[in-house]
């Protein structure tokens, strides 16, 4: 634990609101909770989208919450990811601006 | 204080300019050749992909009853429905692959008999949504639009392939039905639910008589042109002259223009009236057809309009009011009319937004289900039956 607290990912996590590590840092987790939730097979829950249980035997709250799960997380890595990403760059640049 | 203000706001405005850089080109990493999904001279590699998944259904008797059973559980429609998309999409394949009209058509004859034995078994009603026990049809004996029309354009595009003499017997009866109902009806349209007459059901029951008359030398013509004449005058919204959704027996309108509908029944029209077809797509593609930032998308409504989300228009996407339901029938649209840049914009959304799944050569959209992909297969596909039919009627 004390390791991981000392890691860099654990330093920009926590890092101030808005800088160019708080965007990285964010932007990795949103990959990593896609990517999880993809590996985990959610995708076949988005059939909810068309009002279609993806197994006729579950209840409706189970695939529901899988599917707005899955697809928050898909257009989270779709958009917001790479939108940090660039933010986290455009700052870098802001500040090597301003240093010089 | 200050610093830590400046140093928000120089965030926002890295986080504004970085959303001002990525969300109009995002589409770009989702287009894709509209060649790989259309193909006029050939059926498209995607196409044959999204219909080895629905033949491998009629293949599986417990993958299609579980498959079917998942949409029944929402809508007993969309079975019905699937089965006549699926239909006129292998049709469609038949006539473009003649060396794999062999298995084409033992898939549609398979879905045919089902429906049929459906349908004498359990009754039209195992394939209407629970409303259709509520009240009384006006027209007696009851029976549904819906469900006539449809049958019989499954069974004539089957015939337009190859004329079957068994179902060329009942195709013929199916369409004296529909014809002698019609006729009787003020506004020459009969009801698919109590009192409620659906645009979609009496133009597939158009298109299904025009094919008739095609492969059996009969000639309808005066009853589709007054047809058409009544719908011109009598069936148009007011402020968008797209053609309403539903009406009563009497001509009275009940929702009006909506997606859901008018797609596939600009689709039906483009056999009996090229011309009032291709006005009604103009319409709906200003009134509900949408591109942004590369993304193609309709509504159900035009803005005129104002209608409840119910099981046709799927769910709505606020502020935008992206509709599933108009969205996917867009394709079907888009296709009719040859409209290639709003068909690329619908595929980008697609490929975006419908998680697409392949799978041991098998497509299928995660976000859809079965008839949503038996409509967007027969968007990719049509074209042939209609050529034929239109073909053969110059003649």
């Amino acid at each position: 634990m004390s390791s991981f607290k000392k890691s860099g990912f654990y330093k920009m996590f926590y890092s101030e609101f808005l800088t160019p590590e708080w965007y990285i840092s964010r932007s990795v987790i949103i990959i990593i909770l896609y990517l999880f939730f993809h590996f985990l097979g959610l995708r076949e829950y988005t059939s909810i989208i068309c009002g279609t249980s993806p197994a006729d035997y579950m209840s409706r709250i189970f695939p529901v919450t899988m599917g707005i799960m899955y697809g928050m997380t898909y257009f989270a890595f779709v958009t917001l990811s790479p939108i940090f990403f660039i933010s986290a760059i455009l700052l870098f640049v802001f500040q090597k601006v301003k240093k010089q | 204080m200050r610093s830590k203000l400046k140093h928000i706001g120089l965030g926002l405005v890295a986080f504004i300019i970085a959303s001002a850089i990525w969300l109009p080109i995002v589409h770009l990493f989702f287009r894709q050749d509209s060649s790989e999904y259309f193909n006029k001279k050939a059926i498209s590699q995607k196409a044959k992909k999204l219909a080895a998944w629905h033949i491998q259904l009629w293949n599986d008797d417990e993958l299609r009853k579980y498959e079917l059973q998942k949409m029944r559980g929402s809508n007993a429609e969309w079975d019905f429905m699937g089965r006549t998309f699926l239909v006129l999409s292998l049709a469609n394949m038949a006539l473009q692959e003649p060396e794999s009209q062999e298995q084409y058509l033992k898939v549609i004859d398979q879905i045919i008999d089902d429906t049929l034995l459906v349908e004498k078994e359990l009754g039209m009603y195992q394939f209407l949504m629970p409303y259709a026990k509520d009240s009384y049809f006006v027209q007696k004996p009851e029976r549904s639009q819906f469900i006539d029309g449809e049958i019989a354009l499954m069974i004539a595009v089957r015939c337009v392939v190859d004329r079957k003499s068994e179902y060329m017997n009942l195709l013929e009866q199916r369409i004296n039905v529909i014809v002698k109902r019609m006729e009787k009806s003020p506004v020459l349209s009969t009801e698919s639910y109590p009192n409620e007459c659906w645009m979609f059901c009496n133009s597939a029951a158009l298109a299904a008589i025009k094919i008739s008359d095609y492969l059996s030398g009969a000639n309808h013509n005066t009853f589709i042109n007054e047809w058409l004449t009544i719908a011109k005058k009598r069936l148009v919204d007011p402020d968008t002259g797209i053609l309403v959704s539903s009406y009563t027996y009497y001509g009275e309108h009940l929702d009006g223009p909506e997606g859901s509908s008018i797609w596939f029944v600009i689709n039906c029209l483009m056999l009996v009236d090229e011309e009032f077809a291709r006005d009604q797509y103009e319409r709906a593609r200003k009134e509900l057809g949408r591109t942004i930032m590369g993304f193609g998308y309709a509504r159900e409504w035009p803005d005129s309009w104002k209608g409840p989300i119910d099981i046709d228009s799927g769910p709505i996407i606020p502020v935008l009011n992206i509709s599933a339901g108009s969205s996917g029938l867009a394709f079907v649209g888009a296709s009719s009319s040859g409209d290639v840049e709003y068909l690329s914009s619908l595929l980008t959304t697609l490929n975006f937004a419908a998680f697409p799944a392949e799978k041991d050569g098998c497509l299928k959209y995660c976000a859809s289900n079965q008839v949503g992909d038996a409509v967007l297969l027969y968007s990719l596909v049509l074209g042939p039956v209609w050529e034929k039919v239109k073909a053969g009627v110059l003649k």
